[in-house]
């Protein structure tokens, strides 16, 4: 949608509606291989209000005959202040929208910027506006912020200095201002490069389910953020594809708690196509990666998945539990068979309770019980007056739990 | 010094301390001399202060460690071991923490938060009959706290109460039982965020609690725009559960289902139903919605300013045994080591309150 706006400078411009700003100067153009010999950019900044939020209206002029490309546009700060606001408390939730989003390390770095893709024909003024949001809660930001539009092969062109202010009052919490059409979403994701937006926009993806993201998605595999990371596997389990499995099995190897088990959710959620990268870290050299995989493998029902758990019930290596103790890989393969109601390994599964290994004696106890194996209640009323403790009081909660 | 950092200068300063320490050998024996002996130690003190500056640890500890065998002898020597020691004593009690709290700085340097915790756990036992004691063990927790260390801040918070208990000591075991009260209330905090920062250390919305009702399956919750707000509306919940379900006083009012976005009284009651949701997140592999009920659940009226320790009649919903058992069977390295942390910081707490119920001092 496309409209006629009277600027505070007094051009007649044209501007994709507010809620689209992004989108439009994200859209990608076939530049051609042109060259573009000009160096005449006007800029002009407003500080306005919009949607009650402050927003940079920039007036752009390319004062020459020749078209011109907008590559990024650079905030930088003099001056600048976070202070807290007083009231924490509040009664509701609002969503504050933005479209360019000022982070902590930013507001530091007193530099924020974001992409743009944008031609400007010879001549032609344009006006953007973008409503700016600050990503700190309950704090106010206060800037003399100048802006820089870098065009053609580099160069820049910038504003005079203008008074930024933005306030998040307790309860407002700053969200992109998401684009109606799923096409514009995903230019959003193009055009964003602050792990906050992105990761509200991922988030906004998975939760309208947008198949048509996950190569753009996928691309934020290689992110070193563990948020992004975990919102990346978040789509995946609203989103089925199985071209992303193999960056999914990747990230199951990540040192972060919540990356691995937001990526172990998703392998499990893509269903079969996720087997073979399954059964691959089932391969892995690492007992926790290996251990992970036969976890993931009890929510993938099918024969080769039992098959594979069965191999795993010989496997003695150990990874170190959260509380410091050893999990043998049987007791999880045991665990993961008992999820799949593997009825043929009921025999094995029976047999592990003898087992040496207190952890492994335990996994088949549960697994007898979740797997409603009656045969089992001899050797669990021996281990139900048996000499240790802790299964003696777990066996004697089986055979009741067995009998009832 | 105007330059702290200066290696150079810390060297000269090195050399200068052994000198002085050189000296005082020469003076006579501070083996039979208090002030000596007191003079002594503070040397050997110095010498530890600059050795950690050098970034010559296992030095340091050497001579910190003189430092603290000297001001024992010399403790002794003072008659500081009788029931009513002399006023000199003060000084070398505050010396004596001063040089345990030297050795923690050290033992954060080398990165042994355990260490670390041994030594504050000196540095707080020594300050006990000085003036300084609430200033050192609050600043002992601190700092443990501060390096994530919860379960060493934890394990000192139950040392000290142990000590208050057998010493019959009423006011000070009620003001240790004030001081954990705040520390296992910043524990709460620390499963979601980082203290010093306050930023959020999992964005995950599972984790938290709306300003009413759980809000399951919502994006953004309002626990989630501030660590205070996190607390608040958790305890909120638990509350509303105690009340509506388990105690089922009343229904909730028609205009708190409607602000609270729930679309039918049995929704909102669904969403009251914490001990079901935080048993359905742990059965997922979630651990941080049990570690801050547990919290919740175990402090409300167990550490009382005014009782001291309270036994739980009746204990919480959830056994901590319940979640250590889940906790082993976790698959590695999926469970955040700040929540395991704080869970096992708590596990311990919860069994020494079991085990010293209603205690107070025995007169």
């Amino acid at each position: 949608m496309k409209k006629e706006v009277k600027t505070t400078v007094g051009w007649i411009a044209v501007v994709g509606g507010l809620a689209s700003a992004a989108a439009l100067l994200t859209s990608v153009l076939n530049l051609g291989g042109r060259i573009f010999p000009s160096d005449s950019l006007e800029v002009g900044v407003v500080s306005v209000e919009s949607l009650g939020r402050p927003t940079v209206r920039i007036t752009l002029r390319n004062t020459t005959a020749d078209p011109m490309v907008l590559t990024r546009a650079e905030l930088t700060f003099d001056q600048a202040q976070v202070t807290e606001r007083d009231t924490h408390a509040s009664t509701e939730l609002t969503a504050i929208p933005y479209t360019w989003i000022i982070t902590s390390l930013e507001a530091e770095k007193k530099l924020s910027s974001i992409p743009l893709s944008r031609r400007l024909e010879g001549k032609e003024p344009i006006v953007v506006d973008f409503v700016m949001g600050f990503e700190r809660p309950h704090t106010t930001f206060d800037a003399r912020a100048t802006l820089h539009v870098t065009y053609n092969d580099g160069r820049k062109a910038e504003s005079t200095p203008f008074a930024l202010r933005i306030v998040n009052d307790a309860g407002q919490f700053p969200q992109f201002d998401f684009p109606t059409t799923d096409s514009d979403l995903i230019n959003a994701l193009r055009g964003s490069e602050t792990g906050y937006a992105v990761r509200q926009i991922i988030d906004e993806l998975a939760r309208r389910q947008v198949q048509s993201a996950s190569p753009d998605v996928q691309r934020h595999l290689a992110s070193a953020d563990p948020a992004t990371l975990t919102a990346v596997a978040n789509y995946f389990r609203a989103v089925r594809d199985p071209s992303a499995c193999t960056g999914l099995a990747k990230l199951v190897t990540s040192d972060d708690a919540q990356v691995r088990r937001a990526a172990m959710g998703a392998l499990v959620a893509q269903g079969d196509p996720a087997v073979p990268e399954v059964e691959r870290l089932a391969d892995s050299a690492s007992p926790a990666v290996r251990q992970a995989a036969l976890t993931m493998l009890g929510e993938l029902p099918g024969e080769r998945s039992v098959n594979r758990l069965r191999q795993a019930l010989d496997d003695r290596t150990t990874s170190t539990s959260a509380m410091g103790e050893p999990i043998v890989t049987t007791a999880v393969a045991i665990r993961a068979l008992a999820r799949l109601r593997a009825v043929s390994e009921s025999g094995r599964i029976v047999q592990k309770l003898s087992d040496r290994e207190t952890g492994v004696a335990e996994a088949a106890i549960d697994a007898v019980v979740e797997m409603q194996i009656r045969e089992a209640l001899p050797a669990l009323r021996q281990m139900a007056s048996g000499g240790n403790a802790t299964l003696r009081d777990q066996a004697t909660e089986a055979v009741a739990a067995l009998t009832r | 010094m105007s330059r702290p950092d200066d290696p150079v200068l810390w060297a000269r300063e090195l050399q200068r301390i052994e000198s002085l320490r050189g000296s005082y050998a020469k003076r006579g024996n501070p083996d039979a001399d208090v002030t000596l002996g007191i003079a002594v130690a503070n040397v050997d003190q110095l010498r530890g202060i600059a050795l950690r500056h050098l970034k010559r640890y296992p030095e340091a500890i050497a001579a910190l460690s003189e430092s603290s065998t000297r001001l024992q002898k010399t403790w002794t020597l003072a008659g500081c071991a009788q029931p009513s020691p002399p006023a000199r004593c003060a000084e070398l009690d505050d010396l004596r923490a001063l040089t345990a709290s030297l050795e923690a700085n050290v033992r954060r340097d080398q990165n042994d938060p355990d260490g670390m915790g041994r030594a504050l756990g000196s540095s707080v036992a020594f300050s006990r009959r000085t003036s300084t004691y609430r200033e050192r063990l609050n600043a002992a927790v601190a700092g443990l706290f501060g390096l994530q260390a919860f379960k060493p801040g934890g394990a000192l918070l139950l040392a000290e109460m142990k000590a208050a208990i057998d010493e019959r000591d009423n006011p000070r075991l009620l003001s240790i039982v004030a001081a954990a009260d705040a520390a296992y209330g910043r524990m709460f905090t620390a499963v979601s965020w980082n203290l010093q920062t306050r930023k959020m250390r999992e964005n995950d919305p599972r984790d938290f609690v709306d300003n009413t009702g759980i809000g399951i399956g919502r994006r953004q919750k309002y626990g989630m725009t501030d660590p205070d707000e996190d607390h608040a509306t958790f305890v909120t919940v638990m509350v509303e559960e105690e009340l509506f379900i388990d105690q089922q006083q009343g229904a909730p009012s028609p205009e708190r289902i409607k602000r609270g976005g729930y679309a039918s009284a049995d929704d909102y009651l669904k969403n009251i139903r914490i001990t079901d949701y935080v048993r359905a997140e742990m059965a997922a592999g979630n651990f941080e919605p049990v570690v801050k009920y547990l919290n919740q659940a175990w402090m409300f009226g167990t550490l009382s300013s005014s009782q001291g320790l309270v036994c739980l009649d009746p204990p919480p919903k959830i056994r901590f045994d319940e979640v250590a058992r889940r906790l082993r069977i976790a698959p590695a390295g999926t469970v955040s080591p700040v929540t395991v942390e704080v869970f096992s910081a708590l596990d311990e707490a919860s069994r020494f309150v079991a085990g010293h119920c209603h205690a107070r001092p025995r007169r």
